[in-house]
């Protein structure tokens, strides 16, 4: 790679060319009805390392879900599922955020496995079995209650989470708000 | 070509302020953050300083004599000047006639004019006294030039320390109240757009944080940074609270 400096000229171009496809990119985004609301969300991290932890499933998701019900906040696929009655991605996974001794006795009692060391995502390009995918918090995330007894994160903090996990994601999120049961109406049945 | 530390750019600027350049020169770019923090990784290989471009223009053999008596030889047809030591530094251009990008300077001394550098420049309390010597951007002003750089192959450098910058001087009520009224200055097409450009620049730096794991212990304080930031820059430019 050669070190002679640009020359003042070359840095115009890059410049200009820089620009051009910042324009582009800005009307692209600009495409999506929703990117100035969108400005608005402070993406939040689930997959935090040091606070994330995922283990196969050892009893059927339903089970496994209604177990953890009292203790566990579902967010992201789990908490889409629930509200709409359609999911985001395609693994079948539970994704919530609950205590670390409540994972722990999740452990204890045979619900799922072995906590595993890596293959932190939410969106997996390869088949895995299903997994519980915890956000190990004492602080819990802001929530409502469904009909059902099952905890799910605000729909407010559900963005949040979406946009941190997945990236800006304006088709998931069309297609998520579209479906969003209109307030005092519960949302279908699981 | 060596990479600058603090000690070594802030001596750079009290060398300018005992030479004729004095307040001619204002650090910038990523080596203007040594200006206006003693934390925020600068994370560059150069040293920026602003010039007037029409200034340069008119007094281009001058400039490049105080700066061969500083101990910096010009790169032809660059506004690049190095050191025998390694030290690389560029001059980049404003103008007080127009606002407009454009090569201004000299023939032998060419330099980039920015047009988004020439409006912070136009505005009050865009620059300030260093302690020991020599002019910085102001902390808002350096925040709002780098929200409004675009430079793709530097990825999303810029936004994440705007972001820091912003996180970092989130309790001065004057520094917020100048990076508001700087957004204000700008199209509002200009700032969505340096607020989507920070978002994607944070996402990347989320997904570098689940890639290092728990051993990157260094990427989680930044992100609480990056976070606060975001937020402030957003509830200063009217944003906040639009979704529910």
């Amino acid at each position: 790679m050669s070190i002679r400096p640009r020359t003042t000229a070359e840095r115009m171009a890059r410049f200009q060319r820089d620009q051009e496809t910042h324009r582009r990119i800005s009307l692209a985004r600009r495409s999506h009805e929703r990117f100035r609301r969108d400005l608005a969300v402070v993406p939040h991290l689930f997959l935090l390392p040091g606070r994330a932890r995922m283990a196969a499933l050892q009893q059927p998701v339903d089970a496994v879900r209604t177990a953890l019900r009292a203790e566990a906040i579902w967010t992201l696929d789990t908490a889409a599922r629930l509200l709409t009655g359609l999911g985001l991605v395609t693994s079948p996974d539970l994704t919530g955020y609950m205590t670390e001794s409540t994972f722990d006795r999740a452990v204890e009692q045979g619900l799922i496995g072995t906590p595993t060391a890596g293959g932190l995502t939410i969106d997996p390009l390869y088949h895995r079995p299903p997994m519980l995918i915890a956000h190990l918090a004492d602080d819990p995330p802001p929530s409502t209650t469904l009909p059902s007894g099952d905890r799910v994160v605000t729909w407010q903090f559900l963005i949040r989470d979406i946009f941190g996990t997945l990236g800006w994601r304006p088709d998931l999120l069309t297609r998520l708000e579209a479906r969003r049961p209109p307030a005092g109406v519960a949302p279908p049945p699981v | 070509m060596s990479q600058p530390d603090r000690l070594e750019v802030l001596e750079l600027l009290r060398r300018i302020q005992a030479s004729p350049l004095a307040d001619r020169l204002i650090l910038a770019g990523s080596s203007g953050v040594y200006g206006v923090s003693a934390t925020i990784p600068a994370l560059t290989e150069d040293v920026d300083v602003l010039v007037d471009a029409d200034w340069v223009s008119v007094e281009e053999d001058k400039v490049l004599e105080h700066m061969r008596q500083l101990g910096f030889q010009h790169q032809p047809g660059t506004p690049t000047f190095t050191s025998a030591a390694g030290l690389s530094l560029d001059l980049v251009g404003y103008s007080c006639r127009d606002v407009a990008d454009r090569i201004g300077g000299g023939k032998a001394l060419p330099v980039m004019v920015f047009a988004d550098l020439s409006r912070l420049l136009s505005l009050p309390g865009s620059t300030r006294e260093l302690p020991d010597g020599g002019r910085t951007l102001s902390p808002a002003t350096l925040a709002a030039a780098k929200l409004l750089t675009i430079r793709l192959e530097k990825g999303g450098k810029d936004k994440l320390q705007a972001l820091l910058v912003i996180a970092e001087n989130a309790e001065d009520e004057d520094f917020r109240e100048h990076l508001r009224g700087l957004l204000a200055a700008f199209p509002a097409d200009r700032i969505e757009d340096a607020i989507a450009d920070a978002h994607a620049a944070l996402l990347a730096v989320a997904a570098d944080v689940i890639v290092a794991g728990p051993q990157a212990a260094g990427y989680a304080g930044m992100h609480q940074g990056l976070e606060q930031g975001l937020t402030i820059l957003q509830l200063l430019a009217g944003f906040a609270g639009e979704h529910s």
